[in-house]
């Protein structure tokens, strides 16, 4: 297990490294000078090179890279370039918010999904399979902010059930905040629902007619232990990366919901960090960004190696 | 399984066949847009702002009077594109990578190539097209680029599965054991024995890439005014959602019958392609 476990965190060393190194490198081909992006067009000849020498920008692009990278390291994100607020104290407050629509989001797609799997894969041609085969991948073919906009429409606006826009934060008042976040969720969940439901069902198939399921059947036990304890446990596995590899659109469709109801969410900041023109908040979002996912993906394939003790050893 | 028969067995099934009828209809639209659109798509007319549907403007007006049907049909055509161009890249990139990758292992796939692979599955695609188009500016180009290399780990880990499996299979070996080279043995007998999967992955990104653009378009990233897209259209209905609902309903459902045409094509793919997930 440990052996599994340091494996698993060193190789995910090279990678941070080489997406820092992207990163880095896309962020110095752009093209306008920072420094006009600050100042503004009417700025002076010699401001801009103090401002440049204060940057950092005259030093040679391995050192400017290697000292990002330690203040990466060190907790420093640096400073943004429009308002000189440091990023760190921007991803503080807009984190937590992603996280809570992001976990809301995964509870909902897997309350809906997984059930849904199981009962299309029991009663397996029959109706209910049929229409829950259609409703998966129609919840997969909705593009996140169109359903953003209905809920927003109808939920919100004629119904009234829910904010349709804003955010308040949990550590304000837990259940409004919890409100705001439902329809932003949803919307969010819609493509992991049919996902989850799609690959629940297929490994349901295939686990109900095998041999040991086929066993505990003979042995008498009843349809629903078969399906709950022998069957579903195994199926539930493949879930596990299944998430894993949802989290980065779930981290991409937060860009477009967090825009779309107006939530102070990791999409915002890096949205508005790329309207602006903030390169420095914008190189170290992304590099935070590509972290949450690749932290998840850690995290889903050590509890699959608990859960499946056959991964350890392959 | 024969082609020919995997074909006639596609056939047979309704939903194959709607989602098939689907995906030709939107490539029909798209390719004939200028007989079809009754109106120009970019020309405004400030004596018809913000029309309800009718028999005269169909699906009503935009913003500036132009009429929402012409819009929705030369929008086809930026979906569409970015559909078919992005997952091109993606396969040009993946599939040369993990076949690579998975044929040849060791120290090249487990060292290089699948870190690679790993680096470029943690970038969401939406953030990636946000640096590019940071550093490229924000056009069609840029967001099928994006799209393009964000869907390309797919491929990667893909086309390595199957290269593993059929690398230990008779036929390969005893292709490998007649003297073949190993970039012959890779693209004359690896290869061609993983179509299907590779067939039934391109519809899932075909499907995904247009979800995409539509949501760089939606953005702003993608196609720039005053050209159509769907997604585009989508953004401005946005701002008039409680008055005019046809600028967000039309352009969404328009998004949403292709995507489920190419799922539902997809899915007609995989039954009869790919015997793993026959449920």
């Amino acid at each position: 297990m440990l052996g599994f476990l340091t494996n698993r965190i060193l190789t995910a060393i090279p990678v941070i490294i080489l997406i820092t190194v992207a990163v880095f490198s896309v962020m110095h081909l752009l093209p306008g000078d920072p420094t006009l992006a600050i100042l503004g067009d009417e700025a002076t000849p010699q401001s801009r090179a103090v401002l440049r020498e204060r940057m950092g920008l005259n030093r040679p692009v391995h050192v400017q890279y290697l000292s990002w990278l330690g203040g990466l390291v060190t907790g420093d994100l640096g400073r943004s370039l429009v308002d000189n607020t440091p990023v760190k104290r921007a991803v503080s407050f807009a984190f937590p918010v992603t996280l809570q629509i992001a976990l809301v989001s995964l509870i909902i797609s897997i309350t809906i999904g997984v059930p849904l799997g199981i009962l299309s894969a029991v009663r397996r041609g029959g109706f209910v399979d049929a229409v829950s085969s259609i409703f998966a991948l129609s919840a997969i073919s909705v593009p996140a902010f169109w359903a953003g906009i209905l809920l927003m429409y109808f939920a919100a606006l004629q119904l009234g059930w829910f904010p349709s826009s804003g955010f308040v934060r949990f550590n304000e008042d837990p259940w409004r905040s919890l409100h705001h976040s439902i329809l932003p969720a949803i919307a969010l969940a819609l493509r992991p629902i049919g996902i989850f439901m799609r690959m629940t069902r297929g490994s349901m198939l295939e686990i109900i007619n095998s041999d040991f399921v086929r066993t505990a059947r003979a042995k008498g036990a009843s349809e629903t232990t078969v399906n709950l304890r022998h069957a579903l446990r195994n199926a539930l596995i493949p879930l596990f990366t299944l998430i894993g590899l949802e989290f980065s659109g779930l981290m991409g469709g937060v860009v477009v919901i967090d825009t779309l109801f107006a939530i102070p969410g990791f999409g915002r900041l890096i949205y508005s960090a790329f309207l602006r023109s903030d390169f420095v908040m914008m190189q170290s979002l992304m590099v935070l960004f590509s972290l949450v996912v690749i932290v998840v993906n850690l995290l889903t394939d050590i509890s699959y190696s608990l859960i499946d003790p056959r991964i350890r050893y392959s | 399984m024969t082609w020919s028969r995997a074909v006639k067995q596609f056939f047979r099934r309704p939903l194959a066949v709607l989602g098939f009828f689907i995906v030709v209809s939107v490539l029909l639209v798209a390719i004939f847009a200028p007989h079809l659109a009754p109106y120009d798509p970019k020309k405004p007319d400030f004596m018809a702002i913000l029309q309800a549907p009718s028999s005269q403007y169909l699906l009503g007006t935009d913003e500036v009077g132009r009429d929402l049907l012409s819009r929705l049909i030369f929008g086809a055509r930026a979906s569409i594109q970015a559909g078919l161009l992005a997952v091109l890249i993606a396969v040009g990139i993946g599939v040369p990578i993990g076949l690579l990758s998975g044929y040849v292992g060791g120290w090249l796939d487990r060292v290089v190539l699948m870190r690679l692979a790993d680096a470029m599955i943690a970038f969401p695609t939406i953030v990636l097209a946000l640096a590019m188009a940071a550093a490229l500016g924000g056009n069609l180009t840029t967001a099928m680029l994006a799209i393009g290399i964000g869907s390309a780990p797919a491929f990667i880990r893909l086309a390595r599965a199957q290269a593993l499996s059929l690398r230990e299979q008779e036929f390969v070996e005893a292709a490998r054991a007649l003297g073949n080279s190993s970039s012959k043995v890779m693209l004359k007998h690896v290869l061609p024995n993983m179509l299907g999967p590779l067939l039934v992955q391109t519809s899932i990104a075909v499907a995904a890439a247009i979800l995409a653009e539509t949501a760089l378009s939606f953005l702003g990233l993608g196609v720039q005014p005053p050209t159509p897209s769907w997604g585009s259209t989508l953004r401005i209905g946005t701002g008039y959602m409680q008055s005019v609902r046809w600028l967000s309903l039309y352009p969404g459902l328009s998004i949403f019958v292709t995507v489920l045409g190419v799922g539902l094509l997809g899915d007609g793919l995989r039954d009869v392609l790919d015997p793993r997930d026959r449920g």
